[in-house]
């Protein structure tokens, strides 16, 4: 059946991601949010988490890039980023936000710069599996609604 | 550790009784709010969301009652802990929850002698939320 093959497409999917260390458990904890009354819950935090992140890593980059490093902004953004990414299971993305948290507190610029570079690419790594989940999402509800009508 | 937090003149739900607990989650970023929001919704439906500490201040000035608060720590305007001390000097005796990104070992003195009662590394889970609320069954 078409549903049960994405269910396990999707169910495999976030395990390769899970033995890669991209995801913790935590995204399991994500998608039990999702209910009838609210199909689209995973999909508009995925969304919402990658908008805030894609806002939020460009910010920095300007904080970190500028004719002065605004360590006091790029402290403040790296500590809002790990807490959303640590919420959505995103943990190795958390834990390199953590990392740049720690140099840019101890106004390290140069900690900062490989931080910033670390962080990026584990952003990008999480951004590709969120991408890839949503659109395996996105055909689970589509296939639901066509069902119900 | 809930010390007179949820008052017995307000009716609380826990899990299997008919009481209703009301929550406020104070918290900057949408997402986290999105995410504690549906994870209360499992327990009570009495759920408001503010974006900082400024806002849930103004909003239990406005006579809002809850009995449990969920407090982040860092926020713009003003911070969780500087909330917390603003609503206990108010007189605002809910069950109050610091809900942190920072190392939390660290941060558990700061969040207790602000007047928190609690306080949870994030994210917030169903686990920590049953174990809160089960102490708050005990206590009371």
């Amino acid at each position: 059946m078409v549903g049960t093959d994405l269910r396990q497409q999707l169910n495999n999917y976030i395990q390769s991601m899970r033995d890669q260390g991209i995801l913790d458990n935590q995204f399991q904890s994500v998608q039990a949010l999702k209910t009838e009354e609210n199909p689209h819950f995973v999909l508009e935090t995925v969304t919402g988490f990658c908008n805030d992140a894609d806002n939020g890593i460009a910010q920095m980059t300007r904080y970190l890039e500028g004719p002065v490093v605004d360590f006091t902004n790029l402290t403040g953004l790296s500590h809002f980023l790990r807490g959303s990414s640590s919420s959505i299971g995103g943990i190795r993305m958390a834990l390199a936000c953590r990392d740049l948290r720690r140099a840019s507190e101890a106004n390290n610029k140069q900690g900062c710069i490989e931080g910033m570079a670390r962080l990026k690419h584990e952003y990008n790594s999480l951004k590709e599996g969120l991408n890839n989940i949503s659109q395996i999402e996105r055909q689970m509800i589509g296939n639901a609604q066509r069902g119900r009508q | 550790m809930f010390g007179k937090g949820a008052s017995s003149s307000k009716s609380m739900e826990i899990i299997g009784s008919e009481k209703k607990i009301s929550v406020l989650i104070v918290d900057d970023d949408p997402i986290i709010r999105k995410i504690h929001s549906a994870l209360l919704s499992k327990f009570t439906k009495e759920i408001q969301e503010v974006k900082n500490g400024k806002e849930a201040v103004d909003l239990c000035r406005s006579g809002a009652s809850f009995d449990i608060i969920f407090i982040d720590k860092e926020m713009p305007i003003m911070n969780g802990l500087e909330a917390t001390k603003e609503l206990r000097a108010m007189g605002v005796n809910s069950t109050i929850v610091g809900v942190t990104s920072c190392d939390l070992s660290s941060e558990r003195n700061d969040f207790i002698a602000a007047g928190q009662n609690q306080c949870y590394e994030k994210p917030l889970t169903i686990e920590k939320i049953k174990s809160l609320l089960s102490e708050l069954n005990k206590n009371n």
